[in-house]
């Protein structure tokens, strides 16, 4: 659906993109990882024309939207995007961002828009904020409206640039699970993203990007279990490591402050916890075991949480 | 001007109503009696050097109107007034008891001013040689000062000129009752009259317009009229860029002081009633006067909604061109910001009136429009600038990612959001706006400021005048603050769905 050639860019004689070479087929989730300031953003903006290629092409079902003349707002409806910082449009609320593109870029009667604009609220469990200004969400909330008012304009891909990034800890999973259940409606999506464990579950490709290229690609299982290349090897560990940093942060942070685990603690704990059950660490295993046996449970009673608060509590 | 005789209105209203009585309890008689006492004079027309030869100790203190003089005298702020003889009988007149003239210490003469080498001066000397010699001008002027003493104005006589005959400009310093006034709405007077009567035997047809004593010299300098008067005393030499026409009264200055024998009438709070009665008739009622503060008002109001309206719309062309990216687009319009927002606005006006339109028959009207509207479209512009940079440029990627173009996600979002944070702000400027209109006086409108140094040169009492002024002021802003309090809630995105405030 699209393919990607050669693709150049470079910021006043800074190369960012060097060549950029990808295909992406329809209803592949396709996951974008690497170090910071190694043009993943650029690369994105690239292929909705936020920002002008210096070269290479890239054909969207077969029509090259690099060609001078392009109707650039025809390319961009066809790719939904959705920002770290949600953009949402203040004065607007939250019904009012979903709707707005639809009418004013589409055409589509208000009524319309308005009934489908429910529905994706709905989708995205938000159909009683409809009313409520950006202001008044969370992080959590803005972002999934955002994702609402992309899949508004019915696009053929999302594009979504770190999508949980600016979120507090507590509130990333809300939307990965919307992510995910678009990756389960065959949604092609291409995700740049830092959240290692969201991009082994629900990615079918993982590219690594550095350099201005694309370094590395392969399954999930390829790219963060077998990596092949020194710079990926590298950077999985590092990931591993900041993880593993979160954790204790968010320990020593208090959310286990009340002297207990609950079920989205237990889940948090478990995501970050993830890329070290390779490692085979003794007490890192212990802390996952025990964690996915006391969500298993469906309960979680006062002496299993604390139990596992004394053993996080040792890490 | 109009800002400074309000601002020395209100003043002088203030040492009225606290009853500030400095210069009481003493009886002058003699020159030597006003040693180290406060004598008002109007900064036109003065011979100092006279006065000073009759008393070295007066301290001198200069006012902008005969109606602030007067009103000070009448409440014991100073101890006397330099002042031609002309008014001098008309006020004793006016207030049988209140006030004796002490005596006249110099000599002066009544003319009228032209531009420089103007070739109407031969031609109105000569008229004005004739009319004196048939006595003309001492029955006008005997005429007209009766008339005032009884409180009364006259109708001038017709003009003969046939409505297409050339015209006469006259700018007037129409606060100088009997010189020159506004009665029923039309300019009158002594010199009106005599101007008249000139120009029918020239063929002329008068066209005569009301400024403030500073706008009728500006005007007459700048050469924006044919002739100005307002009974200015030349004697004095203090116009010496302008032509002096022959002279057509005499008049001599002298002292007056309150009468300290009079009583004041009855004491009492009944009395005080009548007096502030009778001072209501004179300032709302008689001749209509009610009628020329409420056009007056009406022209402020004019002035001040098309100027925002042109401000307001230019605001965009000079925010497009302020954040071009073509370099010296934008240094021109930072510039065109720098100057305006640096200039006095009577600078600006002053600096179109005479010399942008100077030659060309522009109303003063649209000059004042064309004045504040460029002030306000420097704020605006820089108002709008900082509005637009305070929306963050992502909503404006996440509408083009979306479809948009640039133009409709700038009208559909960035716009909106910026209006509403400056709002407070423009609120602001447009009262500022409102307010700033009363210096149009100086180029002869007739807004509210204008009206009421008009009334009060007439009555001699500034309470009503300046309390109703600064009451229609306030009002007027009250009411903008409300209907813009009324269009930010509009534009809250929270209104209308039964909540208040934005954040909850
Ligand atoms: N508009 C721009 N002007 C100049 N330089 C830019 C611009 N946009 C990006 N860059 C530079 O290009 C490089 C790549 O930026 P980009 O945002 O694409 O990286 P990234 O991989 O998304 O990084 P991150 O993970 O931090 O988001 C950076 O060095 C950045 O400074
Ligand atoms: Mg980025």
């Amino acid at each position: 659906m699209i393919a990607v050639s050669h693709l150049r860019k470079s910021f006043g004689g800074v190369a960012v993109l060097k060549d950029v070479n990808v295909e992406i087929a329809k209803g592949e989730v396709v996951s974008v990882v690497g170090p910071s300031g190694t043009g993943k953003s650029t690369f994105l903006r690239c292929l909705n024309r936020l920002e002008t290629p210096d070269g290479g092409s890239i054909l969207v079902d077969g029509v090259d939207v690099t060609a001078p003349g392009t109707d650039l707002a025809t390319v961009r409806r066809k790719m939904g995007m959705v920002f770290q910082n949600f953009n949402l449009f203040g004065n607007r609320d939250v019904l009012g961002n979903v709707t707005a593109a639809q009418c004013d870029v589409l055409g589509v009667p208000r009524d319309a828009a308005r009934r489908k604009a429910m529905d994706l609220l709905e989708r995205v469990g938000l159909a009683d904020r409809a009313e409520a200004l950006p202001d008044e969400l969370s992080g959590g909330q803005k972002q999934r409206v955002a994702i609402a008012r992309a899949l508004a304009m019915d696009p053929e891909i999302l594009l979504f640039d770190e999508p949980t990034s600016a979120l507090d800890p507590t509130m990333v999973g809300e939307v990965l699970a919307v992510i995910k259940d678009l990756a389960k409606s065959r949604m092609t999506m291409l995700v740049v993203t830092h959240e290692m464990g969201f991009a082994r579950d629900v990615s079918t490709r993982v590219l690594y990007m550095d350099d201005g290229v694309v370094y590395e690609e392969g399954t999930p299982d390829e790219i963060f279990n077998r990596p092949q290349k020194p710079k990926t090897v590298e950077f999985v560990g590092r990931i591993c490591l900041k993880q593993a940093r979160d954790m204790l942060r968010l320990l020593r942070e208090g959310i286990l402050s009340d002297g207990r685990v609950d079920e989205i603690e237990a889940q948090m704990l478990l995501r970050l916890a993830e890329p070290f059950e390779r490692f085979g660490d003794a007490k890192m295993n212990l802390i996952v075991s025990a964690l996915r046996q006391m969500l298993s449970d469906g309960v979680i009673s006062e002496t299993e949480s604390q139990q596992i608060s004394a053993i996080l509590g040792g890490v | 001007m109009g800002l400074n005789s309000g601002v020395a209105g209100i003043l002088a209203l203030f040492f009225a109503v606290a009853g500030c009585s400095r210069e009481d309890g003493c009886e002058i008689r003699t020159a030597a009696d006003l040693k180290g006492r406060h004598v008002a004079h109007m900064s036109s027309d003065f011979h100092k050097r006279e006065l000073v030869a009759l008393q070295p100790d007066i301290v001198f203190d200069p006012y902008s109107e005969y109606s602030f003089a007067f009103e000070s005298l009448r409440k014991g702020k100073i101890a006397a007034v330099s002042i031609g003889d002309t008014y001098a009988d008309v006020w004793t007149a006016k207030y049988p008891g209140e006030f004796r003239v002490m005596f006249a210490y110099a000599d002066d003469v009544c003319c009228f001013l032209l531009p420089k080498n103007s070739p109407l001066k031969p031609k109105l000397d000569a008229e004005l040689r004739k009319m004196g010699a048939e006595g003309t001008l001492d029955a006008v002027y005997h005429k007209w000062v009766e008339a005032a003493k009884a409180g009364n104005s006259l109708e001038l006589p017709r003009q003969t000129a046939p409505s297409g005959a050339k015209e006469l400009g006259v700018a007037c310093a129409a606060i100088s009752e009997p010189w020159c006034m506004v009665a029923n709405g039309e300019v009158v007077g002594i010199d009106m009259e005599i101007l008249t009567l000139a120009a029918n035997r020239l063929g002329l047809r008068l066209k005569p317009k009301a400024y403030s004593w500073g706008g009728m010299v500006d005007c007459v300098n700048g050469g924006r009229c044919d002739v100005a008067c307002g009974g200015v005393y030349t004697a004095g030499g203090v116009f010496p860029t302008v032509d002096v026409s022959e002279k057509y009264a005499d008049v001599k200055m002298c002292i007056l002081v309150r009468n300290e024998a009079f009583g004041g009438g009855a004491p009492g709070l009944t009395a005080f009633a009548k007096s502030m009665k009778a001072s209501f008739v004179r300032t709302f009622v008689t001749e209509d006067r009610w009628k020329m503060l409420a056009d007056g008002f009406v022209v402020t109001l004019l002035i001040t909604f098309l100027s925002a309206l042109l401000g307001t719309a230019l605001a965009f062309p000079v925010w497009l061109a302020r954040t071009s990216r073509v370099r010296p687009i934008a240094f021109c319009a930072k510039a065109y910001i720098a100057i305006l927002q640096g200039t006095p606005v009577l600078v600006l006006l002053m600096v179109l009136f005479y010399v942008v339109f100077g030659k060309a028959d522009v109303d003063a009207l649209w000059v004042a429009v064309v004045g504040f509207g460029l002030n306000l479209s420097a704020y605006a512009g820089e108002m709008l600038r900082s509005g637009v940079d305070s929306v963050p440029r992502g909503q404006v990627e996440a509408a083009l990612a979306l479809g948009y173009t640039p133009r409709l996600a700038f009208f559909r979002f960035v716009l909106p959001q910026a209006v509403r944070t400056v709002l407070p702000v423009y609120r602001g400027e447009l009262i500022g706006l409102l307010k700033m209109t009363s210096i149009v006086g100086y180029i002869a409108i007739g807004d509210l400021t204008k009206a009421s140094d008009l009334v009060r040169s007439r009555t001699y009492e500034s309470f009503f005048p300046i309390i109703t002024t600064a009451f229609v002021y306030f009002a007027a802003s009250w009411l903008l603050a409300f209907a813009f309090e009324r269009f930010g809630r509009r534009l809250d995105p929270a209104f209308g769905r039964g909540r208040k405030g934005g954040a909850a």
